[in-house]
């Protein structure tokens, strides 16, 4: 396996349940140490699509490499790879030990290393004195990591995790965020991430597969996922966007002049070809701004609806000119007009991202 | 939080199963008890003394002193007591552990199939309970006898040439009884099945324990409560069953029930039977007892 290899590749893998289609000819490649977010709405064929990696479904298309050796034929409890799953399933009949044991003693490993490998764990997952408490005396958050230790215990190259914050408390759960990208790091482990909720995949993961529908929607870094979302879906499923819709463009000089219900915009465009079909101007609500002075383009009239304290942030929702609400975010330290007042917000061309409708 | 004192309505209807315990099983227990200590006579009812409220208190102390444990005594002095006792214990445990190899592989079978189906194959697990218990005993032995069915079916396919001596036979007793006690160890080992979450087995697969370790590892024991409930529910009614031996078996499974049954009818020596009865009881209390510790144990932990 060279180190090019990805650890983990989906080729082709369709999956259908009766008539629904689970997974949809999905192709991935998750490199070795990466961490690797399947996002989606309940339904889009992410956890299928884990459960198709563990073994646990069997794809009706496709195949699946891990570490560059076809695994698809392979049932579960011979692959070399550990799941964490979304309730835990930690034997509630063993201790916490025996819990993180279970794998080592499968694998014929010797007792005094088993022993080592689990104090091992147990000091990685901040479980120290719990060792034999059984898992219904444990707090939620002991829970999950003690189902993180026992994924870990058999040093996988690859590890996926089914929703791993999703029966935790908001506080814990953003704490925990930080403590598993540490452990992810700090072991090199290849994570691959199911989750629903994207300031969860946009924090922790080095890349995220947007899915819809048992397809990808885009794969990409969250920056990138963020900034330049490739579809409608995509640019609504993350954060907030404000949408302007195409009634007529023309090109010049790498910018589409653009005519919306709202007013003229100017965007910089690359993507040329989709001038003329139905199209929509996708602009994140941090691009825009209220305009200082009379210059420039992108200069729509409007005036302030209300404003929502966020703390380090204001969010502005505005009317515009076609009485549609539009998203401003402005951090505190701006001026702040208040509500009724009548404004312009503007924006740059590179803001601006073309979509189909 | 402070306890309020139960409505007069609520405490009504608590004091219900108690008032059943007492009636239905506490006096009955205590009649028997008193029967036991009594002595055999010829008279109507067959035995004395008899406590005759109306006579006085007295009279009553009179006949109290009279008790004795004579009759258990007689069940010390009597062999076919004890050996009775170890031949039902014998055969209801080895019943017990051939309904559980039978039942487990049943309950598991049901629970893994496919969901719609589940409900339908509980059903048949439990559908010999809709014909009367006896008609069916009396099934096996048409089944079971030297020109039963199964002699006739073996030999046709030529397995075997002489009939097989099964009917009248302990073995007989003992597959009537597991018969008879199938669905009473079923249903437990399938309500702990069906409870356990699918997650746990392919936890253990992903870790990479095979079906087999999986099953003796994870499956098995998180399943031990709904075994352990379903041999008790079996064992103990089995220990003193009278029906199966005495129409399946022969002059040589005497059986402690069979016992009581002779003492009682054919001797009408009620103290002895009576005592019989409560030794059983004495007897099967251990493994009540222990269950029980373990449950709150289970519980605890």
């Amino acid at each position: 396996m060279s180190a090019s290899t990805p650890i983990l590749r989906f080729d082709g893998v369709s999956k259908n349940f009766a008539d629904i289609v689970a997974v949809d000819n999905v192709s991935i490649d998750v490199a070795p140490g990466e961490f690797f977010a399947l996002l989606g709405p309940s339904g889009c064929g992410k956890t299928t699509l884990m459960r198709i990696a563990a073994g646990f479904e069997r794809p009706d298309r496709g195949r699946v490499l891990i570490g560059g050796v076809d695994v698809t034929e392979l049932p579960p409890h011979r692959r070399p790879v550990n799941m964490m799953f979304q309730s835990y399933a930690l034997f509630p009949h063993m201790s916490v030990f025996d819990n993180i044991a279970f794998g080592l003693k499968r694998d014929g490993v010797a007792r005094t290393q088993i022993a080592e490998r689990v104090a091992e764990m147990v000091r990685l997952a901040q479980l120290q004195g719990l060792e034999k408490r059984k898992p219904d005396q444990l707090s939620g958050g002991q829970r999950q990591r003690a189902a993180l230790a026992r994924a870990l215990a058999r040093r996988p190259k690859l590890l996926l995790l089914d929703e791993p914050l999703g029966a935790l408390d908001r506080k814990l759960r953003e704490e925990t965020q930080f403590e598993l990208m540490d452990i992810q790091k700090k072991l090199g482990t290849a994570f691959v991430v199911v989750t629903h909720d994207q300031d969860e995949a946009m924090s922790m993961a080095d890349r995220i597969a947007l899915m819809r529908a048992g397809r990808i929607e885009q794969i990409g870094a969250p920056p990138q996922i963020y900034e330049r979302p490739t579809s409608r879906f995509a640019a609504e499923f993350i954060g907030e966007i404000n949408l302007f819709e195409v009634r007529s463009a023309s090109y010049a000089n790498g910018r589409a002049h653009i005519e919306t219900p709202e007013g003229a915009i100017e965007a910089a465009c690359e993507n040329v070809d989709r001038i003329g079909a139905p199209a929509i101007v996708a602009v994140r609500p941090e691009r825009l701004r209220f305009a200082a002075d009379d210059g420039g383009v992108n200069r729509l009239a409007a005036v302030v609806h209300d404003i929502a304290y966020r703390g380090d942030r204001r969010i502005f929702r505005v009317r515009l000119s076609s009485g549609k609400l539009a998203r401003l975010s402005a951090s505190a330290a701006e001026a702040t007009p208040a509500p009724g007042a009548e404004i312009v917000v503007t924006f740059d061309p590179d803001a601006c991202v073309l979509l189909d409708a | 939080m402070p306890r309020r004192p139960l409505a007069r309505g609520a405490r009504a209807v608590l004091s219900a199963p108690y008032l059943w315990l007492a009636f239905f099983f506490i006096a009955p227990l205590a009649l028997v008890a008193k029967i036991s200590l009594s002595k055999s006579v010829v008279a109507q009812p067959p035995y004395a003394p008899t406590f005759d409220l109306y006579a006085g208190f007295g009279a009553l102390i009179e006949a109290a002193r009279t008790l004795s444990f004579d009759a258990y005594r007689g069940l010390v002095a009597d062999p076919l007591y004890f050996e009775s006792y170890l031949t039902s214990l014998g055969v209801a445990a080895l019943s017990t552990a051939i309904a559980i190899l039978v039942a487990y592989p049943l309950a598991l079978a049901i629970v893994r199939s496919d969901r719609r189906w589940r409900g339908f194959l509980i059903g048949l697990a439990v559908a010999p309970f809709w014909t009367s218990f006896l008609i069916r005993v009396y099934a096996w032995i048409a089944i079971l006898k030297e020109e039963g069915l199964l002699n006739h079916a073996l030999m046709t396919l030529g397995l075997i040439r002489e009939p097989l001596e099964i009917f009248a036979t302990t073995m007989a007793v003992v597959i009537g009884i597991v018969y008879s006690y199938l669905p009473f160890v079923v249903l437990p080992i399938y309500n702990a099945l069906e409870k356990q979450d699918v997650a746990l087995r392919e936890a253990a697969a992903d870790l990479g324990a095979g079906p087999l370790r999986t099953f003796f590892s994870v499956t098995l024991p998180l399943s031990a409560s709904g075994v352990v409930a379903g041999a008790l529910l079996m064992f103990i009614p089995a220990v003193g069953e009278f029906v199966i031996p005495d129409l399946l078996g022969g002059s040589d499974t005497m059986m402690i029930g069979r016992v009581m049954w002779n003492d009682f009818f054919e001797n009408r020596d009620w103290p002895a039977a009576s005592a019989g009865a409560i030794v059983l009881l004495a007897i099967l209390v251990v493994p009540i007892v222990w269950f029980e510790r373990r449950q709150t144990r289970g519980g605890a932990v």
